[in-house]
């Protein structure tokens, strides 16, 4: 049933595209980049410490959500300094 | 397909994309290039298709190539690497067409308002001929995520199983999305059973 148009429009969309071609100069400019660029050896981000309770449910996507993304994001911070918090 | 491709480069005498990642993990840019040579058209054919902007397509390439030579350490030489291209391309295509029409397509409204140099004009229009402008905003207005799955099932030539592995989307998500962008080109190109597009469906020789 699909078969026929399935076809066509694949020829469609492949035909459209090979109107244009990767760039000339691509590979040249490429190998350019990435000689300047340092090579990512190490998760540098694993090494920050993380929250061991990260179960909160994530507040502060609505407006009106402000208060209880305050609350939660001081006694997480409270608990992971070791601070007891007073209030 | 990955391993059809592995094999045949195994057959030509190739070097195979694991060794030349491999290869790259220890910092040789030849691999790099290599690899570009290998998969070049792979990236930017699916960035062209998602963005529908060539030069967008251009540095998305580059873009990809680099993330590539950045992140060959984790990369996992075991596995093929085209899902790992056409993942990263998708993602960087979204990034791009959501960025695009957030921030520089008022811009450009508004820069072709001034300059009275509208999109629609007879003397922009006949810079592309009028059936691909068609196909290109037929493409255009899928969402986002149904133009990914079409690119990848019409223009890559993947299974569905294989999408919804590269998406990370369930199979059904997968063929749902499909068959809505299926109609929905259908619809906006005015394909039907009895009429086909003659001028744009020649294959080449």
């Amino acid at each position: 049933m699909n078969g026929n148009i399935d076809l066509t429009l694949s020829r469609i969309l492949k035909n459209w595209l090979s109107r244009h071609q990767p760039p000339v100069y691509g590979r040249a400019r490429l190998l350019l980049a990435a000689a300047d660029m340092p090579r990512k050896k190490r998760n540098f981000l694993a090494l920050i410490p993380r929250t061991e309770f990260n179960d909160y449910p994530t507040y502060g996507s609505n407006a009106n959500e402000w208060a209880p993304a305050t609350f939660t994001w001081f006694f997480e911070q409270s608990f992971q300094t070791c601070i007891q918090a007073r209030v | 397909m990955e391993v059809c491709q592995s094999h045949s480069a195994e057959r030509e005498g190739l070097v195979l994309d694991s060794d030349l990642v491999r290869s790259l993990q220890t910092g040789n840019l030849e691999a790099l290039g290599v690899l570009y040579d290998r998969h070049q058209r792979l990236v930017f054919r699916t960035a062209l298709a998602i963005t529908g902007d060539a030069e967008a397509a251009a540095d998305l390439l580059q873009e990809v190539f680099l993330r590539l030579h950045r992140f060959a350490s984790h990369i996992d030489v075991g596995r093929p690497l085209e899902p790992w291209l056409y993942r990263m391309t998708t993602n960087l295509s979204y990034t791009w067409v959501k960025r695009h029409n957030r921030l520089l397509r008022p811009l450009e409204d508004v820069a072709d308002w001034i300059t009275g140099n509208r999109k629609d004009s007879p003397a922009v229009r006949t810079e592309m001929d009028e059936s691909w402008r068609q196909v290109q905003q037929a493409i255009s207005s899928l969402p986002l995520s149904h133009r990914g799955v079409v690119v990848l099932y019409y223009v890559d030539e993947l299974s569905v199983q294989e999408i919804a592995k590269i998406l990370s989307i369930p199979v059904g998500t997968v063929k749902s999305r499909l068959h809505y962008g299926r109609q929905a080109l259908k619809k906006s190109l005015d394909l039907s059973q009895d009429r086909i597009f003659t001028e744009l469906t020649y294959e080449f020789t």
